[in-house]
């Protein structure tokens, strides 16, 4: 299908991107800089067409649903949503180093959907309790939140590199306070993201089994995430932590969005099981 | 001591406490099944083990009162800090004062001074332009020689703290009110009334006040494919003998009177009943086949002749014991048959038979006989099963909800900024402070008070030259 080449196409893209966002580091030019950019744009257009012909594919095949309801859809989509908050946060902070990071991720998820022989990339049809709106206001904002949250522990990451280093390598990454900043950022837009996404989760819940909240393992590791951001937030905005320690609490957090998005799934029972 | 508990229980600190702790014991309650039967703890654990976690609630950690006390203290918690900030952020919401006073500036890390040689009408209207590109409301006073330029902008956003905070009290209490929720589950079999649930949890039975009849059910499938599209069940719900609602369900898509919710949860079939669909055919002229439908216990009467066919019943997997007796066994669809009588017009019995769809012909050899049947299908008739639940506190968690999302995104996405500009006249040259204040979002403050300050700057440089 036409939708799998373009996909591929974005996927070579991106691994091209984050080879460039390496290089970057040690070769700062502006026109390069902007090279790597429009690559990275070229990129994530071929994804969103080939992601939106999947989805019109899936009429032609009589389906008819959004490519977000089994795990290749999931790492397809989590990569695009990923990608443009880095696109934004690049644009708003007019920084690329953290592309050297991000882009890895990115690439390596989008390889594993396209090459891994135990995920089922066919267009499956959607059984009756997934066929609902909600799904795609549910999906959607989980999934940008996930991303918000991997730039944040991308810039984490940079800060305690940094943090034991000294500023010595300073040239290599923005300065410490402004990646505190893009932490906190990143962290605030993911949190209101994965605010909606719990109670769009729990509407839904509630429309299809009459309960809007029963403790299954993925709405309780999603509101684990939730607790440790939001004594994230508390940390920084009102005790007046600054420095290493938040970046500690946000990559801890980013590790529980990793199990809820891949740990759940796999490891543990539940409504979202794909497993199962 | 007691008001150093106070103190505690009213503090930032214990609020992240218990988050860490919530956090904590919901990462326990995902390792150790919840709700689970008997033996699969045993698969685990020591019986020891399971009648103390039994004992402790473990296995039944979010509805146990260690579990609601920490949520209550949490719920206080956030309560208390919340009416502890409450004067100060209302005073910040409220405040007429604008005034730069000493003791605020002393306060203030973002400051500049600098001279102004002039200082007249044209220089007010381009400095209150300045400002006010950058935040909207602009207030000039006079004091004493001294001029006050004041603006700010996102005054509200104090409310934001408010908001979230408050909405998550609503929320929780919203859940506390499902205590006075029930939760069960109802079957019922096409064309049937029921009004009563069981209780999920518990064996316990519960009378509904109005009840509801199953009109129909039915699955429909993704064309040519055997994978279901839709479960659907029309149900009609019947209040004090009047039929006061219809409505087909199907899954994410329920029902709700009178505050009760029925979502469709599953289905079944009935066993040996339903609808049976006969050919029939007269010996002496068997091209003449007609067909006719009939529920298990129904009769029809044969067009041309008049005789009636009662089906008496229908078998899935018709057997025969020692004593030649008809036995079956259920809901397996493996030698379907049904037995009939026929009956003259008059009703006057006349014989006997059984019918087989996979062997249409084997009852010819028994007796002479007047017709040909063929079974050529079953209906099974089908119950649903849904999933009936009241939670008269749902509408405090979406209000919660939804004052919670406006909470954050004022929290994240405004703040209060303010800034001052006082212009004193000293001999005969002007000094000038600029200060500025925002309660968040510091660093992209910074960068637009320079801004400002920078414009202020060049206006009072472009002065300058225009003098000489």
């Amino acid at each position: 299908m036409f939708s799998s080449k373009l996909l591929g196409v974005a996927t070579i893209g991106y691994l091209i991107c984050s080879a460039m966002y390496v290089s970057y580091l040690f070769f700062r030019n502006e026109k390069f800089g902007k090279v790597i950019t429009l690559i990275l744009g070229l990129s994530f257009g071929c994804q969103i067409v080939g992601w939106g012909l999947r989805w019109s594919e899936s009429y032609k095949l009589g389906y008819g649903h959004i490519p977000l309801t089994n795990f290749y859809e999931s790492l397809i989509s989590v990569s695009w949503t990923t990608v443009l908050i880095y696109m934004i946060i690049e644009y708003r902070f007019k920084i690329k180093t953290l592309g050297a990071i991000v882009l890895p991720i990115v690439s390596l998820a989008m390889a594993c959907a396209s090459l891994s022989p135990n995920i089922n990339d066919k267009i499956e049809p959607l059984i009756p309790s997934l066929q609902s709106n909600w799904l795609t206001y549910h999906v959607i904002t989980c999934f940008l939140s996930y991303s918000a949250f991997a730039v944040s522990f991308g810039a984490s990451i940079v800060y305690l590199i940094k943090n034991k280093k000294g500023e010595t390598k300073a040239d290599l990454f923005p300065s410490q306070v402004i990646l505190d900043e893009m932490i906190y950022k990143t962290i605030a837009i993911g949190f209101l993201f994965l605010s909606v996404g719990i109670i769009t989760g729990a509407i839904w819940a509630d429309i299809t089994w009459g309960n809007y909240w029963s403790w299954d393992p993925k709405e309780t590791w999603s509101l684990i995430t939730w607790f440790i951001y939001s004594a994230f937030l508390h940390a920084r905005f009102t005790m007046g932590w600054k420095g290493p320690r938040t970046a500690i609490l946000s990559i801890i957090g980013f590790a529980a969005v990793l199990f809820t998005f891949l740990g759940v799934s796999f490891l543990l029972p539940g409504l979202h099981s794909y497993a199962g | 001591m007691f008001k150093a508990f106070i103190k505690f229980l009213t503090s930032i600190k214990l609020a992240v406490i218990l988050l860490i702790i919530l956090a904590a014991i919901s990462v326990l309650g995902t390792i150790i099944p919840q709700n689970a039967p008997m033996e699969k703890y045993l698969r685990y654990y020591q019986i020891s083990t399971y009648r103390f976690m039994s004992k402790i609630n473990l296995i039944d950690m979010y509805h146990s009162s260690w579990f609601i006390f920490i949520l209550g203290l949490f719920t206080l918690n956030l309560l208390a800090c919340t009416v502890k900030t409450f004067p100060n952020l209302w005073q910040m919401i409220t405040e007429k004062k604008q005034g730069l006073d000493d003791e605020l500036l002393s306060t203030i890390t973002l400051k500049h001074d600098f001279e102004i040689k002039e200082y007249g009408e044209e220089q007010k209207s381009k400095f209150i332009e300045i400002l006010s590109r950058h935040l909207p409301s602009t207030t000039v006073t006079e004091s004493a020689g001294t001029i006050h330029f004041f603006s700010e902008k996102g005054r509200f956003t104090h409310l934001g703290f408010i908001l979230s905070h408050l909405s998550i009290v609503l929320i929780l209490i919203g859940g506390i009110l499902s205590a006075y929720s029930f939760k069960g589950f109802m079957t019922i079999v096409e064309g049937e009334t029921s009004d009563t649930i069981t209780l999920s949890g518990k064996m316990a039975l519960k009378k509904l006040d109005f009840s509801i009849r199953c009109d129909n059910f039915e699955i429909l499938y993704y064309d040519n494919s055997d994978r279901p599209k839709a479960y659907k069940s029309t149900l009609t719900i019947i209040d004090h003998g009047k039929e006061v609602m219809k409505k087909a369900i199907e899954v994410s898509r329920p029902l709700t009177y009178k505050g009760v919710s029925f979502s469709q949860a599953s289905y079944g079939n009935v066993p040996d009943q339903g609808d049976v669909v006969l050919r029939v055919a007269a010996m002496d002229a068997p091209s003449a086949i007609r067909e006719y439908k009939t529920a298990t216990g129904g009769t029809f009467q044969i067009e041309g002749t008049g005789d009636w066919v009662k089906v008496n019943r229908f078998v899935p997997d018709f057997q025969m014991d020692n004593q030649m007796k008809v036995i079956s066994r259920p809901n397996k669809l493996k030698t379907p048959a049904a037995e009939l009588t026929v009956f003259d017009r008059n009703w006057n019995s006349l014989y006997h038979t059984w019918v087989f769809s996979n062997f249409p012909d084997l009852h010819r050899s028994a007796q002479k006989e007047k017709y040909m049947f063929t079974l050529a299908n079953f209906i099974n008739k089908q119950f649903t099963g849904l999933q009936v639940t009241k939670k008269p506190g749902v509408w405090l968690v979406w209000i919660g909800c939804f004052f919670m999302l406006v909470g954050f995104y004022v929290i994240f996405f405004t703040s209060h900024r303010r800034i001052w500009l006082e212009i004193t006249k000293k001999e005969d040259r002007y000094l000038a402070i600029l200060a500025g204040l925002a309660n968040k979002n510091r660093e992209p403050f910074e960068r637009e008070f320079k801004v400002i300050f920078n414009s202020l700057k060049d206006e009072e440089k472009n002065n300058t030259k225009e003098d000489f």
